[in-house]
């Protein structure tokens, strides 16, 4: 019976003394979206970043930024306009063009 | 009345030669499988001096871009009235456009060659691609390009 409790005693001190670096490291003050890593040996490793809305948001702003970029036209040259798309316009009237039917484009 | 009547044959046999002095045009460019982002192309024409007359299109609606269709910048500057009217949308890699122009007849058979700059973003610029005579005869025929058109052909 002595030899029982003597075994439940180590065993529960052993198990104590791991976790006491694991409850410590969750009560540790960590930056938003991010979650203590903690080695076999019980000290703390580097943090690991989990995805949070704030990455969502993060990447939504890259995506749109792009977006922009590939919108703009601020590296025309100076004076310069978008022309107008066919079908918009006449075409200009540089004697090739008849007054029939207006250009026409197909992609296949 | 006699002059009335006479004003009006006189406008009438004016105009009606100018009507039947176009027809619809059909080209057809074809791109090769060059692995990039979609074709810049500007297609113009010369006349037998060489010299910029206008352009037929714009394939590619982004004026930052068309410096690197560099024959046809140089002629127009990248004035974008000279193709107000007749841009479209870039091409895409092995993909075929077809553009159907209502085209002067005194176009062809006059010493005009057609000429077609390309350019693909972040690939080698292709001025010249395509410089071909505007005959009656070469209709129909396929003239192949140097680098991002694989054929051309008008009728």
């Amino acid at each position: 019976m002595k030899s029982t409790f003597a075994v439940l005693l180590a065993t529960t001190a052993v198990v104590g003394a791991l976790a006491i670096p694991t409850l410590d490291a969750f009560a540790r003050d960590t930056p938003e979206g991010t979650w203590p890593a903690v080695g076999a040996d019980g000290t703390s490793g580097p943090e690991v970043r989990l995805a949070t809305r704030d990455d969502d948001r993060h990447r939504d702003r890259i995506r749109r930024d792009h977006h922009d970029d590939d919108d703009d036209d601020d590296n025309a040259p100076a004076g310069r306009g978008t022309p107008a798309p066919a079908g918009t316009v006449a075409p200009p009237t540089n004697g090739l063009f008849g007054t029939g039917a207006p250009p026409k484009a197909v992609t296949n | 009345m006699k002059s009335l009547l006479a004003t009006l044959a006189l406008t009438t046999a004016l105009t009606l030669p100018g009507l039947a002095a176009a027809r619809p045009v059909t080209m057809t460019t074809t791109l090769t499988q060059y692995g990039g982002d979609g074709a810049y192309l500007a297609l113009y024409v010369t006349d037998a001096a060489g010299a910029y007359v206008g352009s037929l299109w714009m394939a590619g609606e982004k004026s930052k871009y068309y410096e690197h269709l560099s024959d046809w910048y140089r002629a127009t500057g990248g004035d974008p009235a000279e193709i107000n009217g007749i841009t479209g949308a870039s091409v895409g890699a092995g993909r075929t456009l077809e553009i159907t122009l209502d085209l002067a007849d005194a176009l062809f058979d006059a010493g005009y060659t057609l000429h077609i700059d390309a350019a693909v973003e972040e690939m080698r610029d292709s001025p010249n691609e395509i410089a071909v005579p505007l005959t009656a005869a070469g209709a129909g025929t396929a003239v192949p390009g140097r680098r991002y058109i694989a054929s051309f052909t008008y009728e």
